[in-house]
């Protein structure tokens, strides 16, 4: 079973994806590592996405699920900076003015 | 690759005696000094013993040796060009072209003048350009087709061999291959999901506590119900120098794209299409029809 690792940095909670955010086990592996932080209470998660090639329309959906319930909580979601095709997606879609980048 | 300036040798590896006897002969005749085998065997001992400007043989004799035959071929001389000849009608030559890297593919009966012609166009390439051949080379039309089972094509992602032998033959460059490759896996993912198991769109956006949404949960129980996941999705690729068509038919109700790209997000974001934007992106023109059941994206092609 795919496992995101996870940190926390300050009072942030970290995902680091390993692999491609293109499939089902991607998303269910973004989706377990997000409830731990969140469970810990984490409101602040950052994802860092430096190590993704390729992102799909069903990973974008697992990231904005993780945003929807962040900001359903007065949270927020960040993204590590971008590289390669993983920005050129997001700035097609727009995701690059919903999710401010943590330059941290 | 070194040419060779006296007769040229021409290795032809096949069990059927009428194609050693149709061949053969028009062959020597033409100046080629022919080699001849008949068992998977005495294919891989002649191309250990000898160098040879091409190899023409049957595609059952090199499967029978397995892709290990393949790999010592092509190991002991990466410039051999190799012509396929196929006994089996239907069979698809793209696919089995793009496995073998040969230059060209036959179904037989082939007559030798055909086979001469191939043969020359071979070596004046490899010739030209020093290295392998590979079949893009010489292709200037072709189409393959594929089908695919739902719950197959959910547990695998699949990749067109086609758009690997594009970068290959330098038709596209590595950027615009990972694009390519995700516009497959969208629109097959779009067939899959919204076409042969009907699911919503807004169901992406009804989530429990843990994260877990309707569609993934509705998506699970219909990839076990046959009356959603006997559905079959169908692709054909078709090639030519100047332009890559992708079609794909699902066996759904209907699929219905939006009208434009998605809109910027000004407040909530929407949970999709977002595929079909990254569609309309990378290709250059991306058609529903038959009630969305069928897709057909284009891409422009440097010729």
């Amino acid at each position: 079973m795919e496992e995101f690792t996870t940190e926390i940095v300050g009072n942030k909670g970290v995902i680091k994806v390993a692999g491609d955010l293109d499939s089902e086990t991607s998303g269910e592996a973004l989706r377990q590592a997000f409830n731990r932080l969140y469970d810990q209470g984490k409101r602040q998660i950052v994802l860092d996405l430096s190590g993704v090639q390729i992102i799909n329309s069903y990973g974008i959906g697992k990231v904005l699920m993780c945003y929807k319930r962040l900001k359903s909580d007065n949270g927020v979601l960040m993204v590590k900076p971008l590289g390669g095709f993983v920005k050129e997606t997001f700035e097609l879609l727009m995701l690059d003015k919903l999710l401010p980048v943590d330059e941290g | 690759m070194k040419q060779s300036r006296c007769s040229p040798k021409l290795l032809l590896a096949d069990t059927d005696l009428r194609t050693r006897d149709a061949l053969c002969g028009p062959l020597r005749d033409a100046g080629w000094s022919i080699d001849y085998a008949d068992e998977p065997a005495t294919l891989a001992a002649c191309a250990n013993g000898k160098f040879y400007d091409v190899v023409v043989t049957d595609l059952d004799l090199l499967t029978k040796g397995g892709l290990s035959l393949l790999s010592k071929l092509r190991e002991l001389n990466p410039s051999q060009a190799l012509i396929l000849l196929s006994n089996a009608p239907g069979v698809e030559p793209v696919p089995e072209c793009l496995r073998s890297g040969a230059a060209s593919f036959f179904c037989k009966p082939i007559d030798s003048q055909s086979l001469k012609q191939a043969i020359s166009r071979v070596m004046e390439f490899s010739a030209a350009h020093n290295g392998t051949s590979g079949w893009l080379h010489y292709c200037t039309q072709a189409a393959a087709h594929y089908e695919f089972d739902s719950v197959q094509l959910a547990k695998e992602r699949f990749v067109l061999p086609l758009i690997a032998e594009l970068e290959r033959g330098g038709k596209i460059d590595a950027d615009t291959k990972l694009k390519l490759d995700l516009v497959i896996s969208e629109a097959l993912t779009n067939s899959l999901d919204h076409g042969n198991l009907e699911l919503l769109s807004e169901w992406r956006e009804e989530f429990d506590g843990q994260g877990i949404d309707r569609y993934s949960l509705v998506r699970k129980e219909r990839l076990k119900d046959p009356a959603y996941a006997g559905r079959k999705i169908f692709l054909e690729a078709h090639y030519t120098p100047h332009e890559l068509k992708i079609v794909l038919r699902d066996q759904g109700q209907g699929f219905l794209a939006a009208s434009k790209p998605h809109a910027p997000d000004s407040c909530e974001p929407k949970m999709h299409g977002r595929g079909i934007t990254i569609m309309n992106s990378i290709m250059d023109r991306v058609e529903y029809t038959a009630r969305g059941t069928t897709l057909t994206l284009t891409k422009h092609l440097k010729g």
